[in-house]
């Protein structure tokens, strides 16, 4: 059993590759299509180890998202990164104030996500 | 529908707008259409990905599973036990051929010596021979008062002749067992020659199986590592390919950019036709304003807090 990742985008071409990209390196994946199915999938699922989460997403987005995870004190230690097409400084300024601890900008490079999920999920 | 947000819209201008929305709704329905076609293909391709990626990986599990019961079989250890019990019996045998050749040897030397006993036995059933004849010669010198020991002489005589008869014999059977024994010494000399390289040969046969198998666990060893090499370089592959597959998720939201910026077309087409060339002043000093802001981060960038 590897660590569980919680991948939280409406894409779905988005949540396979993600997920490939972290099984093929030994994570176990649990999908969410939107932040409020993630806040759903946070309270359901124990043991998850790293969010990672689309900004633009339909319902909740994924900044909204971040900042309910980590209001709450069960999920407030599980860090967030951020994985998106946007790029803009303020959006990054904001996350990072809710408590993100990355943000990615797509098109990803799987060995950089991999990485970057490595080393956020090190004991 | 924008157009119904702004009133002010002279009749001709109306239609434009009206126009124009409905352009907007086929392109965003062919938008739809091209999203959904896209993202079946790219997910069938992912799953096709994932399933080359995990055969690859069964394919050098098995094969380092099969490979691991092969490296651990210690075939050196199961040869060197039997080389051990083989050069043992070997040994064995050499010993006891050996005693068997000093055993000949022992019974020639006391072979040797009953015929030089048979030789003393000879000499003396002669003396008694000429013993037994003057004593047959002064018996009869004495006429009857030695006829008694004429009868003894000629007794001895008779006696000495059996002795030479058996001692002859027993030289015979000597000699035959003198012939004989070397014979058996040159065989044990033989067998034991026989037995050395016997040995020798087994020792090599040992030596040369424990250098093939060395040799070939060397093989296995390399044969695991290049399929962990395999397996790392299409592990790699596969990243790429999902890195080229996320063009998808691009051109959705391109498209879904160019859905938005249609509305705000149509949206900047009713402003000018309300309120004439400052509406529309308005809104490129208001778009100006919005690409100065937006100095992104780029594609692909990683940055963790």
């Amino acid at each position: 059993m590897g660590k569980k990742i919680l991948v939280v985008d409406d894409s779905a071409t988005v949540r396979q590759q993600v997920g490939l990209a972290l099984t093929q390196a030994g994570f176990d994946i649990v999908e969410a299509v939107d932040g409020l199915d993630g806040v759903d999938k946070m309270n359901q699922v124990t043991d998850i180890s790293l969010v990672i989460c689309d900004v633009n997403m339909p319902r909740m987005n994924g900044l909204e998202m971040l900042e309910k995870v980590h209001a709450d004190k069960k999920h407030m230690t599980v860090p967030v990164v951020m994985l998106t097409t946007e790029g803009q400084p303020e959006l990054v300024e904001r996350a990072k104030k809710a408590g993100a601890k990355g943000w990615i900008v797509k098109p990803f490079k799987a060995e950089l996500l991999v990485a970057a999920a490595k080393k956020l999920t090190a004991a | 529908m924008a157009s119904s947000s702004h009133p002010a819209v002279p009749p001709r201008g109306q239609t434009l707008v009206e126009s124009l929305e409905r352009h907007r709704e086929t392109i965003m329905e062919r938008i739809r259409q091209a999203n959904g076609m896209t993202e079946r293909e790219v997910l069938a391709v992912g799953n096709s990905l994932k399933l080359i990626v995990d055969e690859a990986r069964s394919y050098v599990a098995e094969s380092r599973e099969t490979l691991e019961v092969f490296a651990s079989t210690n075939v050196s250890d199961m040869l060197e036990r039997h080389g051990s019990v083989m050069s043992g019996f070997v040994e064995t045998m050499k010993t006891q051929v050996s005693a068997q050749g000093a055993a000949a040897a022992q019974a020639t030397e006391q072979i040797n010596r009953i015929v030089e006993l048979g030789r003393t036995i000879e000499r003396v059933t002669m003396e008694s021979k000429i013993l037994a004849l003057n004593a047959n010669i002064q018996a009869r010198r004495l006429g009857v008062a030695g006829e008694s020991f004429q009868v003894i002489a000629q007794e001895m005589k008779h006696f000495s002749e059996s002795v030479n008869d058996a001692n002859k014999t027993v030289q015979e059977l000597a000699r035959g067992l003198l012939n004989v024994l070397p014979r058996i010494s040159s065989l044990a000399a033989e067998m034991r020659k026989t037995s050395e390289g016997f040995s020798a040969d087994i020792n090599h046969r040992v030596t040369e199986v424990a250098h093939t198998n060395s040799e070939m666990k060397r093989g296995v060893a390399a044969s695991m590592a290049a399929g962990e090499a395999r397996l790392q370089q299409i592990l790699k592959l596969s990243y790429d390919a999902l890195s080229h597959l996320q063009f998808q998720d691009t051109v959705a939201q391109q498209l879904l950019g160019c859905q938005h910026q249609m509305h705000d077309a149509i949206n900047e087409v009713n402003r000018w036709l309300a309120s004439g060339e400052d509406g529309l002043a308005d809104a490129k000093a208001e778009e100006a304003r919005q690409v100065e802001a937006a100095t992104e981060i780029a594609s692909g960038d990683v940055m963790l807090f």
